[in-house]
C-alpha cells in the first residue's frame, strides 16, 4: 500500500513515516503543498494523508486538484483543527476521513487500513491473518473449526489490532478507537480489560494461539509470531 | 417606562401647572379689573348724590330698587377723606353675604355733616370664578387629550428610525453576520446613533472574525507539538528493550499528555460556546436522545455496577444538537466518574426538567461554585474541573437553568436542569 504523507511539522512527519513504514506501509513524505503536487502527478498512491493547515497554501487546495485530475486515491485528512465545518468542506472535496490531532499512531494506521480496504475492495475482502479469516464487510471472523461469534466491540478490537499488527497499541488508544467521542467519558481502563480478555479467549477456544499479548503497563500487542519474552 | 409616557408625564405636569398659575393670575386680573369698574360706578353714584344735593339742598330720597344701597348718617365731625372698602354684605332677599364694594365719605347738607356709603355687590366674582374654573379645566383637557394625541402620532414617526434600527440589532448575530439594513433618516441624533451602530457591529465583527482565528489558531497551535509528543511515544514504546521502570514512566507521561490535550480540548470548547459557533437551533427529542445515550453509557456504568433507574417522559427541547450532546455527555459520565462502585443513577426526564442523580462522595460539593471553571472538590488528576463548567455555559446558551442539590439523607448529588 502506497502512501504520501504531506504534513508541515517535520518531526509528526517523520514519526508517521517511521510508523507506517514499520507497519508494512510504503511512504512518502513532503512537508509542502507545492511538493505534494508533483509527488501525486508522477505517482499513483492508495492513499494520502493530509494535513490542512501550511504555511503556503493549503491542503484543500491539493484536495480540488485530485478532484480535477480525478485521481482515485483515498485521503485522510489529519487536522488540529477539530471544526466541523472543516471537516464538512474536507469531505466534500472527496476525503474519505478526518482525523483531529492530536492522535495515536495506530489510529492513523486503522484508518489507512479501512480506507484502502473500502478503496480496494469495497468493503468486500477477506482479511486473512494466520489461522483468521476476517470479512469486514459482514463483520464476521472465522477459523478452520468454525464461525467465532464476536460482539461489535469485540470485532473492531480485532480489527484494530491487526491493523496494527506486532506493534504495541496503548489502552488509551484502543479506549479512543472504540468509543470514539465518548472516550472521554470515561478513564476506567477495566473496561477493554474486559474486552480483551473476552476476545482473547474465543480466538484462543476456536484453535488460535494467543495473538494478544500485554506489554507491562502500557497496553497490548497483536502478534501472529511468537512474541518475545518480556525482560 | 416608555420614552413618549415619560416625557408626556412631564409636559402634562408642566401645562397643568401652567394653567392653575395661568388661571389663578386671570381671575386677580379680572377681578381687579372688575373692581375698578365698580369703583368708577360708585364714584358716578356719588356724583349724581352730590349733584342733588347741590341742586334740592337735601338728601336724595333712598331708591332700593338699584344694586347700590345708600346710606346716609349724620355725624358731627367732618372728614374729608374718600375711601373705598371691600366689605361682606348681608343681602336679605338672596339670606347670604356678598362681597360688595363700598365708597364712605362725607358730606355736608344744610350745615348738618353725613356720613354717607354706597355699597354695591360684587356681584360678577363668584360666577367669574365658576366660569374660568370650568374653562380652564376644559381647556386643559382638551389641551392634554390634543398633545397626547399628537405626541403618540408625531413621536411614532419621529422614533421609527430608532425602533427600526434597534429592531436590525435584535436579529444581529455576530457569528453570522448579514448585512445589517439601517434605515435612511434626516435627524441628526439619529443617523448619529446609526453612523455609531454601523461602526460597532462592524468592529464586533470584525474582533469576532480576529478572535475565532485566534481560537483556532492558538488551538492549532498547542495541538501539533502535542501530536507531535504523541508520536514520539507511540513510536517509543514499540521498543522491544524497555524496561518495566521506562514502561511506568512512559505510561504516566502518555496519561499526562492526555491530560493536557483534554483540557486544550475543553477549554477550546468553552471558546467555541462563548463564540456562539453552536447557534443553530433545532427541536430535539430528548427522550429519544437520552434513550439512546443510556445505551451507550450502559457499559461504563455496567463496569463500575452502577444501578441504573430510568423513569423517561416525551420532552422536547429547542437548541443546539451538538451543545445538547456534549451537555448530557458531560452529565452522563459525571454520574458515572464521580459514583462509586456499586453506587446508583437515577435519570428523570419530565416535560421541562431533567434530573440526574447519582450517589457519590458523601457531602455536598460547593453550591456556589460548583459550575466554575476550575472547580474540583478533591485532587483528581482526570477531571480537570470544566465538565460542569461547559454544563452551565451550554445552559446559558440554551435557555436551560442548571440547579446542583446534596440530598444529605441518602448521599445523592442531584443536577437539575429547567427550561
Amino acid at each position: 500500500m502506497r502512501i504520501l504523507i504531506v504534513e508541515d511539522e517535520p518531526e509528526l512527519l517523520k514519526s508517521i513515516k517511521s510508523y507506517l513504514t514499520q507497519n508494512n506501509f510504503l511512504c512518502d513524505a513532503v512537508d509542502n503543498v507545492r511538493e505534494a503536487r508533483d509527488y501525486f502527478l508522477d505517482t499513483a498512491y492508495d492513499c494520502i494523508v493530509l494535513d490542512i493547515t501550511f504555511p503556503v497554501g493549503n491542503g484543500f487546495e491539493i484536495l480540488r486538484k485530485l478532484k480535477e485530475l480525478k485521481k482515485s486515491c483515498g485521503v485522510l485528512i489529519i487536522s488540529a483543527k477539530d471544526s466541523l465545518e472543516d471537516k464538512l468542506i474536507g469531505l466534500e472535496l472527496g476525503a474519505d476521513d478526518y482525523l483531529t490531532k492530536p492522535f495515536h499512531l495506530p489510529e492513523l494506521a486503522a484508518r489507512l487500513h479501512a480506507i484502502y480496504r473500502r478503496r480496494a475492495f469495497g468493503g468486500d475482502d477477506l482479511l486473512i491473518i494466520d489461522k483468521l479469516v476476517v470479512n469486514v464487510q459482514d463483520k464476521y471472523v472465522k477459523t478452520e473449526s468454525g464461525a467465532i461469534d464476536l460482539t461489535r466491540k469485540e470485532f473492531d478490537l480485532l480489527l484494530y489490532f491487526i491493523s496494527n499488527k506486532n506493534k504495541v497499541v496503548t489502552k488509551q488508544s484502543i479506549i479512543d478507537h472504540l468509543w470514539g467521542d465518548k472516550a472521554d467519558m470515561t478513564d476506567n481502563y477495566d473496561l477493554i480489560y474486559v474486552h480483551i480478555k473476552n476476545l482473547r479467549k474465543k480466538l484462543l477456544e476456536r484453535g488460535c494461539p494467543d495473538y494478544i499479548s500485554a506489554v507491562y503497563g502500557m497496553g497490548y500487542r497483536f502478534s501472529t509470531v511468537t512474541p518475545i519474552p518480556a525482560i | 417606562m416608555r420614552l413618549v409616557v415619560k416625557y408626556n408625564l412631564y409636559s402634562v405636569s408642566v401645562m397643568i401647572l401652567v394653567f392653575i398659575i395661568s388661571s389663578v393670575g386671570a381671575y386677580f386680573l379680572i377681578k381687579s379689573a372688575l373692581t375698578k369698574e365698580l369703583d368708577i360706578s360708585l364714584l358716578r353714584v356719588k356724583d349724581r348724590i352730590q349733584t342733588y344735593i347741590d341742586r334740592n339742598h337735601a338728601l336724595p330720597v333712598l331708591n332700593s330698587f338699584d344694586d347700590e344701597t345708600v346710606s346716609f348718617q349724620p355725624i358731627n365731625k367732618k372728614n374729608a377723606e374718600i375711601s373705598f372698602t371691600t366689605v361682606q354684605k348681608y343681602i336679605k332677599e338672596q339670606h347670604k353675604f356678598h362681597i360688595s364694594r363700598r365708597l364712605s365719605y362725607h358730606t355736608s347738607v344744610n350745615n348738618q355733616n353725613y356720613f354717607i356709603t354706597i355699597t354695591s355687590p360684587l356681584e360678577g366674582t363668584r360666577h367669574m370664578l365658576i366660569a374660568l374654573f370650568n374653562i380652564t379645566l376644559a381647556t386643559i383637557f382638551i389641551l392634554i387629550s390634543c398633545v397626547l394625541l399628537i405626541n403618540r402620532i408625531i413621536m411614532g414617526k419621529l422614533w421609527h428610525p430608532f425602533y427600526a434600527s434597534i429592531n436590525q440589532l435584535h436579529g444581529f448575530n455576530i457569528s453570522k453576520p448579514h448585512q445589517l439594513n439601517f434605515p435612511q433618516t434626516n435627524i441628526k441624533e439619529f443617523n448619529f446613533l446609526i453612523e455609531n451602530l454601523k461602526i460597532n457591529t462592524a468592529k464586533s465583527v470584525e474582533s469576532y472574525q480576529i478572535l475565532k482565528e485566534f481560537t483556532e489558531n492558538a488551538s492549532h497551535e498547542i495541538q501539533t507539538p502535542l501530536a507531535i509528543t504523541q508520536s514520539k511515544l507511540d513510536l517509543l514504546i514499540q521498543d522491544d528493550g524497555l524496561s518495566s521502570e521506562q514502561s511506568e514512566h512512559l505510561v504516566i507521561a502518555y496519561q499526562a499528555l492526555k491530560r493536557l490535550s483534554k483540557l486544550n480540548q475543553s477549554l477550546l470548547l468553552i471558546a467555541k460556546i462563548d463564540n456562539l459557533q453552536f447557534h443553530k437551533k433545532s427541536p430535539i427529542d430528548l427522550k429519544n436522545k437520552l434513550e439512546y445515550k443510556i445505551k451507550e453509557f450502559g457499559e461504563l456504568w455496567a463496569s463500575k455496577s452502577i444501578e441504573i433507574k430510568v423513569d423517561l417522559s416525551d420532552a422536547y427541547i429547542d437548541a443546539s444538537p451538538e451543545l445538547m450532546d456534549i451537555m448530557l455527555n458531560n452529565l452522563l459520565s459525571n454520574s458515572c466518574k464521580h459514583n462509586f462502585i456499586c453506587g446508583s443513577t437515577n435519570i428523570e426526564l419530565k416535560h421541562g426538567n431533567l434530573k440526574v442523580i447519582n450517589t457519590g462522595q458523601k457531602q455536598s460539593l460547593n453550591t456556589q461554585k460548583v459550575f466554575t471553571r476550575f472547580y474540583k472538590e478533591s485532587h483528581d488528576p482526570a477531571n480537570n474541573g470544566l465538565g460542569l463548567s461547559i454544563v452551565k455555559k451550554i445552559c446559558d446558551q440554551s435557555g436551560i437553568t442548571p440547579v446542583y442539590n446534596f440530598s444529605a439523607d441518602k448521599d445523592e448529588h442531584i443536577f437539575t436542569l429547567i427550561w
